[in-house]
C-alpha cells in the first residue's frame, strides 16, 4: 500500500509505503487544540517507508516535558501533517492530509477518552480506552 | 461575559465577548485538512466581540480562488484558531482553542455534509446542510 498526501496548500507532501499499523481517533486535550476541537483521526505508519516529498514541514516540540513528541506542520498554511514520537519507528499520520481521506477507512479504537468533550462522537461498538489500549 | 482561549503553546491568545452567534460543525474537505480529518467545531463571532490579546497569528489565504477566507494560526505551534470571512464580517473561532472547550456545548447546525468521509459521524437531531443552510 502506498499512501500519498500533504498539507492544504500543497507545499508539504509525503509518501508512506506499507500498511497502517494502528488507526484510532484520539480525544486528548492536546489533539483538541490542533484539530479545532474534535477527535483527531490518525494512523501509524513505519518510518522506514516514509518520506517527505515536498517542502520539509516546520516542527514544534514542547520544552517543558520529558520526552515530548514533535508535531510537524506546514509553515505556510499551518496544516498539521504528522507527529513523531521519541523512541518509536513510526509516524503518526493525520487522515485529513491523505489525498483521499476515504482510504483511511476508519478508526479501530478511540483513545484518551478521559479528556473527551460532550460534543465528541464515537462510533457505536468501537473499543474505547481511558488512555491507551493495553499492550 | 468574557471567554478566553489561544493556541497550544500559549504564544497567541484571544478574548471573546458574549455568546457566539452560532455554533457549527463543518465537514468540508478544507476543514478536514486542518482538523486532522474529522469535523471542525467552530463558533461565529463578529469583529467587535473578538480580539487578539497576545502574540500575532500567521494569515493563510489561497491565491488561486476568488474571495478566499483567511485562516489564522500560531507560527510557533501551528494551531489554527480562526477563519475569517473574505469581507471580515465574521470570525469563526475553533472550539478546541478555548481555555475550556466545554463552553462550545453542542453544534446548532452541521454544514458541508457533501464532503463528509465514510468514517464521519453526525450529531443526532441537529439540522444538517449539504453545503450551507438556506
Amino acid at each position: 500500500m502506498t499512501w500519498t498526501g500533504g498539507c492544504y496548500c500543497g507545499a508539504v507532501r509525503y509518501r508512506a509505503e506499507g500498511e497502517a499499523l494502528f488507526k484510532a481517533q484520539c480525544h486528548c486535550r492536546e489533539c483538541q487544540y490542533i484539530s479545532g476541537g474534535g477527535p483527531n483521526y490518525f494512523m501509524l505508519v513505519g518510518r522506514d517507508g516514509f518520506e517527505w516529498t515536498g517542502t520539509e514541514p516546520a516542527a514544534f516540540t514542547r520544552s517543558d516535558l520529558d520526552s515530548p513528541v514533535t508535531r510537524r506542520f506546514c509553515a505556510t498554511c499551518g496544516t498539521h501533517v504528522a507527529t513523531e514520537r521519541p523512541g518509536t519507528r513510526t509516524y503518526v499520520l493525520k487522515a485529513g492530509t491523505l489525498d483521499d481521506p476515504a482510504t483511511y477507512g476508519g478508526p479501530a479504537a478511540a483513545i484518551y477518552m478521559c479528556d473527551t468533550q460532550a460534543f465528541h462522537l464515537v462510533p457505536e461498538g468501537l473499543p474505547a480506552f481511558d488512555k491507551l489500549p493495553p499492550r | 461575559m468574557t471567554t478566553t482561549g489561544g493556541c497550544y503553546c500559549g504564544a497567541t491568545r484571544y478574548a471573546l465577548e458574549g455568546e457566539p452567534l452560532r455554533r457549527t460543525a463543518c465537514y468540508c474537505r478544507e476543514c478536514q485538512y486542518i482538523s486532522g480529518g474529522g469535523a471542525n467545531y467552530v463558533m461565529a463571532y463578529t469583529p467587535d466581540t473578538f480580539k487578539w490579546t497576545k502574540g500575532t497569528p500567521v494569515d493563510f489565504a489561497r491565491s488561486d480562488i476568488d474571495s478566499p477566507r483567511t485562516r489564522q494560526f500560531c507560527p510557533t505551534c501551528g494551531t489554527h484558531m480562526t477563519t475569517v470571512r473574505p469581507d471580515g464580517s465574521m470570525i469563526m473561532v475553533k472550539a478546541g482553542t478555548l481555555d475550556d472547550p466545554s463552553f462550545y456545548g453542542q453544534p446548532d447546525n452541521v454544514i458541508q455534509t457533501a464532503d463528509a468521509q465514510p468514517f464521519h459521524l453526525f450529531p443526532e437531531g441537529v439540522p444538517a446542510s449539504e453545503r450551507f443552510p438556506g
